[in-house]
């Protein structure tokens, strides 16, 4: 092979690779373990939400910050990067000021399917305010 | 004086190591059936080292009658599956009433025929994809089976009587599980699915665990143990996100019925249809 024809082949390989790259999406690599926060909501059920989660390790923990109106109308959250032996917390503030806590425990609030990890979180109108749920 | 593992330890260390196989031979032909059912995995793998592992490397007639004997009269034998990896969940499990209810060999065998009607034609030429096995599971979930707060124990258990059952067993050349136990005549589980799968009773206990933990997190108040078992079966087939969606849009999240009439309408018929295979 000449070295015309190498380099015609190492473009092509690139060509490929970057198609590749581009048709899996790089968020293929990059995200890692997904947690799904399916929200079940009463209808006035309005403040703002803060989950986030707590390795075994204790290290990172990763905070998500929502209207709490504006996710129940998506219906879940999303957090990336969750590690296997993570708890998640979550903190309701309501508009009247109160604040509600909660811990979903992995292994039992949270679990894996086929489709990655999941939860399930009741937002109500009245005490408890928040609480874990199960499908 | 009941044949123990200590006893079996002792009489073995004070034998040469040219006579252990002698004596292993005396040790099984003098116990009882009662004596040679009752020991455990440790006993019997002393005793199995004496008669085919250990010098002079001769595995003479008498060596392989004792072995007979043993592999016939310990606990160590095929055992009754799925039957055996249920009742080993259902053991772990006592305390929770929808696993005693619906989690059954039946339950086991209908994922298999559900699975088996479903499986592409790549993987009926034996070309698999992230799931494998007749219960058609991966590697995540032989993972969750295995934690310390699942079934870790049991399954333990489950390998080590696998792995003896195979070894006793073994007739011309050893089992290839004889290289497997350590000092402590302990084995360690097999950290790949792929492995674990090749056992059929592994499998079937793999598949009864990971629908145990689906039938756990499908237990809520008000919901029938019968209901239990189809969102458990649900969930086992992947269906969480349709399944929520559709709990969503009729508004009820405790009862089947309604879900699966939402999820036929959207179309998710070979869906419902599987879960009503397997939940009958």
């Amino acid at each position: 092979m000449t070295g015309r024809a190498w380099a015609a082949a190492a473009a092509a390989l690139v060509l490929v690779a970057a198609l590749a790259w581009l048709a899996l999406g790089p968020g293929r690599f990059q995200q890692g373990p997904v947690l799904t926060i399916h929200l079940r909501c009463a209808p006035a059920a309005e403040g703002s939400l803060t989950v986030w989660i707590t390795p075994a390790a204790g290290a990172a923990v990763r905070e998500l910050r929502s209207d709490v109106r504006a996710a129940c109308a998506a219906g879940q959250l999303q957090l990336q990067h969750f590690q296997d032996d993570a708890d998640l917390h979550a903190r309701l503030v309501r508009s009247a000021g109160d604040a509600s806590d909660l811990l979903a425990r992995n292994g039992s609030d949270i679990q894996r399917d086929r489709q990655g990890y999941f939860t399930v979180l009741r937002i109500n109108a009245s005490p408890p305010y928040l609480a874990n749920d199960r499908v | 004086m009941t044949l123990t593992t200590s006893i079996i330890q002792t009489r073995l260390a004070a034998a040469s190591r040219n006579e252990r196989d002698n004596v292993a031979q005396q040790i099984i032909a003098s116990a009882t059936p009662a004596e040679l059912l009752s020991l455990d995995a440790e006993a019997v793998l002393r005793l199995y080292e004496a008669l085919r592992m250990l010098p002079p490397l001769v595995y003479s007639d008498r060596d392989r009658a004792a072995m007979k004997r043993l592999a016939a009269e310990s606990q160590f034998k095929a055992p009754k599956t799925p039957e055996f990896g249920v009742d080993l969940v259902r053991t772990a499990r006592a305390g929770h009433p929808q696993i005693q209810r619906e989690l059954t060999a039946d339950l086991v065998k209908g994922i298999y025929a559900a699975e088996k009607k479903r499986l592409s034609w790549l993987e009926q030429m034996g070309v698999d994809g992230d799931t494998i096995g007749r219960g058609q599971l991966g590697q995540p979930a032989y993972s969750d089976v295995g934690k310390p707060a699942n079934f870790k124990a049991e399954l333990e258990r489950c390998i080590t009587h696998a792995y003896v059952t195979r070894i006793i067993n073994a007739q011309a050349s050893p089992a290839r599980e004889a290289s497997l136990f350590d000092s402590s005549y302990s084995f360690r589980v097999p950290s790949q699915y792929a492995w674990a799968v090749t056992y059929p009773e592994v499998e079937d206990f793999v598949v009864a665990a990971y629908l145990g933990l689906r039938i756990e997190s499908a237990s809520k108040p008000r919901r029938s143990f019968k209901d239990t078992a189809r969102f458990a079966v649900a969930l086992y087939h992947g269906m969480r996100i349709m399944v929520v969606d559709a709990q969503k849009a009729v508004n009820n999240e405790v009862d089947w019925a309604p879900v699966e009439t939402q999820l036929r309408s959207q179309g998710h018929d070979d869906e419902c249809d599987y879960v009503n295979e397997v939940v009958k």
